[in-house]
């Protein structure tokens, strides 16, 4: 240790001139502050240039001294200077290191100090916001730019082939490293994303502390030999970094369907036979994994869809459709279209349809087109060949629902921002010709949600007003005296009829507003999932007003409109989920459906 | 006895290229080794290995028994190196230098550096990269001797040394030598003082040890004559040419294996009429046996 220290007060000795600039740039600030021409807060002045020439000069010397600390003195061949005393390697490495560190924080605090001294609370607001996160986060950058410069300087002044070699590896290793983070990126678990970066941050801080010791230990005097021994132990070292991070993240994100314990998403099928589930393991910190099970087989799939996604089931059933992204770098951005065909044994089809994450997407009934709608143009695609069918471009605003009503047919409403009303918009798919067609006075607390649509897109039931509209023109054909409580509390059905439930009793209105009945139902809060063949809904309610996240509690109904009974209720399970894709049709089952939910622990669960 | 350095079948190499082959030498304690051999014969590179500067690619090196590679910063402790290129930093002054020296050897006589600072008339504020390259060498070889070495490496102690530095720097070479008895190993090109303080010499060729003996053996083995005869008659001797040349019917020879008998027989068999022996300097002999194929000849 005697040694270390020694050799760092010897390199301490030599860069006095450092801390007589650092002394010099300690006045800048006082000299811009006395500017007679400065505007503003000289004290804060003061606080802020003192902090930005600290750092930055830091910064400048910690890249200087990292590439010049051991590679100067290799490429003039003067390191042989401690070789042939009594030194070991690793107190070279300790001397030198330790009194360039020592170096970056006096300068640092040289410059810094008077500055703070001079406007201590214009230093604390500028400089010491979030625990002093700027400083914290300079000296990681610091040790980075310093070790960093250690190796690159060590490398680029041995001229030797092995920097082709290096480069090649540490674009390897940099693109090893993003593929270890990225299947945590588009799992969506980016806190531990960040966690397993700053994992591997700090640990490749620790390899390019400690190779430098065995760099000198094997390389010695020798420019190329000292290149060769920092080149073997950093990139092995690297290496096994990347591939415990790999193991790691792979290993966090190998969620089976059998391993999920928290079931976090469902949308299933009409008739239930197919069912997508979204779920995590607890164990794999509840990374949100997505599958696609055939009940009937119990065989499920795993399905790499983007983040914060669902899938489209067709209405028909037959085509499951998702998104994943396109993109190397996940990101607020590209993703590619892939759908299944909902036979067991299918294999997913990339669609080679592209687009946006933001973009809004509505399958066909019979899953045989896809309409993407983005700010700027609406897309028909067909799905089984990805071929653009048609385009239209001119709709502007955001976008609140979107569906075909018919094959040909797309119908979308659109809320300009500008503008009270939203617009209805009406492609003709096979004339490619984009129509205006009405417009809906758009109440305060308006949202995508209050819209539902008869089957044939006919209708429009808007709950916010209670009001039954046109679905081409938008005009209002009749108002119901009904207050909606919630989301879905009230809907309009496949036919055009209205369901309302409210305080344990769910109504049921013919489309010109005659109410038709009244069935009591078994809670007191609820809200209509599904319909189920032409007389049935699927309910999902509580027995009390107060609204939990807890499934305990919760039933789903199924309630039969014609016979005005309730025919079932499955207690304490929440699921199918309801329906929150810009269709604004409620969501269709089969008569005889199996129903895919959660049970009060969250697992998954079938109930019929 | 073990030796202070030995160097058992040492290889080193530079990629592709060998800079020392299969080196085997032995240094015992209180001698003094005289490494010999031109530009790029492998010195420098083997005494690199030799100090634990850089590792062999094949063989051993030992210091006082001990792997050198190993045990390279204890055994410098014991050991004054004086190098070839001066690598002190230069921003240091003579008298950091030798603060820094005193912290690190815990034989250090500051008392003799300062003595051989003010002999060599150096100023002790001087920074080592103002120095004169005489001046730097005076400097190292003072820093090397406070240290009280058992062993000493001097790197080509003389190389762009003036004729008063060079006594100067030899004269305080051998008072240290005479007052401690202090093992030597000097690579040279300048053999003259060196042929009065080596005990033994080896050359380096082509990074091969080709010679590696006593001085005394070597000088009296090695003998320049001349005969109105042609080098045939050499070999019918027995003797063994380091360096041959022919001037008309006449031949220049370097007899590496001089033995007065065997002489005596050619002079007698080769009926020569003129024939004449002399004697050789340790400059002499390395030249024959070094610098041979530049002079044409041939051994």
């Amino acid at each position: 240790m005697n040694t270390a220290i020694t050799i760092g007060m010897r390199e301490l000795r030599e860069r006095s001139r450092l801390f007589v600039i650092a002394g010099a740039l300690a006045i800048l600030p006082f000299l811009v502050a006395a500017m007679p021409n400065l505007s503003g807060n000289r004290r804060l002045a003061i606080a802020t240039v003192s902090g930005i020439g600290a750092l930055n000069y830091a910064f400048a010397l910690a890249i200087l001294l990292g590439v010049s600390i051991v590679g100067r003195e290799l490429s003039e061949k003067r390191l042989s200077f401690y070789f042939a005393r009594p030194v070991e390697a690793w107190a070279i490495w300790a001397g030198k290191a330790g009194a360039a560190l020592l170096t970056l924080i006096t300068v640092a605090a040289l410059i810094a100090i008077p500055g703070w001294l001079a406007a201590p609370s214009q230093w604390q607001t500028v400089w010491a916001r979030d625990n002093w996160i700027i400083w914290r986060a300079s000296a990681v950058a610091c040790l980075f730019f310093f070790l960093g410069g250690h190796v690159l300087g060590t490398m680029m002044r041995s001229r030797s082939v092995l920097i082709v070699i290096d480069f090649v590896l540490g674009v390897l290793a940099a693109a090893a490293a993003f593929l270890v983070i990225r299947p945590l990126l588009f799992s969506g678990a980016f806190q531990l994303a960040a966690g397993v970066q700053i994992a591997m941050g700090t640990a490749l801080l620790a390899v390019l502390a400690i190779v430098p010791v065995w760099q000198l230990s094997r390389g010695r005097a020798d420019v190329r030999r000292s290149h060769s021994a920092l080149s073997r132990a950093l990139w092995p070292a690297i290496g096994a970094i990347i591939l415990i991070a790999g193991a790691y993240s792979a290993w966090m994100t190998s969620t089976t369907f059998a391993s999920i314990d928290e079931v976090q998403h469902l949308e299933q099928s009409p008739s239930g036979e197919w069912v997508f589930v979204t779920g995590g393991d607890d164990a794999r910190r509840n990374i949100p994994a997505s599958f696609l099970l055939h009940t009937a087989t119990g065989k499920s799939e795993r399905l790499n869809i983007s983040p914060w996604t669902g899938v489209e089931f067709s209405r028909d059933g037959r085509v499951l459709a998702w998104t994943e992204p396109a993109e190397l770098i996940p990101r607020y951005g590209g993703i590619r279209v892939y759908t299944r065909a909902l036979t067991p044994g299918a294999k997913s089809h990339d669609t080679q349809i592209t687009g946006s994450l933001t973009d809004r997407l509505a399958l066909s009934a019979d899953g045989s087109r896809l309409a993407m709608l983005d700010h700027k143009q609406l897309r028909i695609h067909d799905l089984a060949t990805g071929r653009l069918v048609a385009a239209a471009s001119g709709i502007k605003g955001t976008i609140m629902s979107l569906f075909f009503p018919s094959p040909d047919v797309v119908r979308m409403v659109v809320h300009p921002r500008s503008s009270a009303n939203a617009e209805i918009f009406e492609f003709d798919v096979a004339r490619k010709k984009l129509e205006k067609t009405g417009e809906i006075d758009v109440p305060t607390g308006f949202t995508w949600s209050s819209l539902t649509a008869s089957e044939d897109g006919r209708w429009f039931y808007l709950n916010k007003n209670a009001a039954v509209l046109d679905g081409r023109t938008g005009a209002v054909r009749t108002q119901l005296p009904i207050q909606p409580e919630s989301h879905r509390a009230s809907v309009m059905l496949g036919d055009g009829r209205i369901a309302w439930t409210s305080r344990g009793v769910l109504r049921l209105y013919d489309r010109s507003g005659a109410p038709i009945r009244e069935i009591r139902l078994p809670i007191v809060r609820g809200s209509v999932v599904g319909q189920a063949g032409t007389s049935k809904l699927v309910l999902a309610g509580r027995m009390t007003e107060k609204h939990e996240a807890s499934i305990q509690g919760r039933h789903m109904l199924i309630v039969d409109l014609e016979k005005g009974v309730v025919e079932k209720v499955v207690k304490d399970v929440y699921g199918p989920a309801m329906d929150y894709s810009i269709d604004p049709r409620l969501q269709q089952y089969t008569a005889d459906a199996t129903y895919a939910g959660m049970d009060a622990n969250r697992k998954f669960t079938r109930w019929k | 006895m073990t030796s202070a350095i030995q160097a058992s079948d040492v290889t080193v190499r530079y990629g592709k290229k060998t800079a020392a082959e299969g080196v085997t030498l032995s240094v015992e304690p209180g001698s003094v080794y005289a490494l010999l051999g031109r530009n790029g014969s492998g010195k420098s590179s083997l005494v690199r290995a030799i100090l634990g500067q850089l590792p062999v690619d094949g063989g051993k090196v030992e210091l006082f028994g001990e792997d050198v590679w190993r045990h390279r910063a204890r055994l410098m402790e014991r050991i004054g190196v004086v190098p070839e290129d001066a690598d002190a930093p230069p921003d240091m002054r003579v008298r950091e230098l030798a603060w820094f020296s005193s912290r690190l050897y815990s034989r250090w006589n500051q008392g003799a550096f300062d003595a051989r600072v003010s002999r060599f008339g150096i100023d002790r504020n001087a920074r080592a990269g103002d120095l004169s390259k005489g001046q730097k060498k005076q400097v190292s070889l003072a820093l090397a001797l406070a240290t009280s070495p058992e062993l000493l490496i001097l790197d080509d102690p003389t190389l762009g040394l003036d004729v008063v530095a060079k006594k100067s720097l030899f004269e305080e070479v051998i008072a240290d030598m005479a007052d401690r008895g202090i093992t030597v190993l000097i690579t040279t090109h300048d053999l003259a003082p060196v042929e009065a303080i080596a005990d033994r010499v080896g050359i380096l060729k082509n990074g091969r040890l080709v010679l590696d003996e006593e001085v005394e053996t070597i000088k009296s083995r090695f003998r320049r004559v001349r005969f109105a005869s042609q080098p045939m008659a050499l070999q019918s001797a027995n003797l063994v040419a380091a360096y041959v040349r022919q001037w008309g019917s006449g031949t220049e020879a370097v007899v590496s294996n001089y033995d007065d008998d065997q002489f005596a027989r050619l002079r007698d068999e080769a009926k020569l009429t003129a024939a004449d022996v002399s004697p050789m300097s340790l400059e002499e002999i390395f030249i024959a046996v070094a610098g041979e194929d530049q002079m044409g000849g041939r051994s």
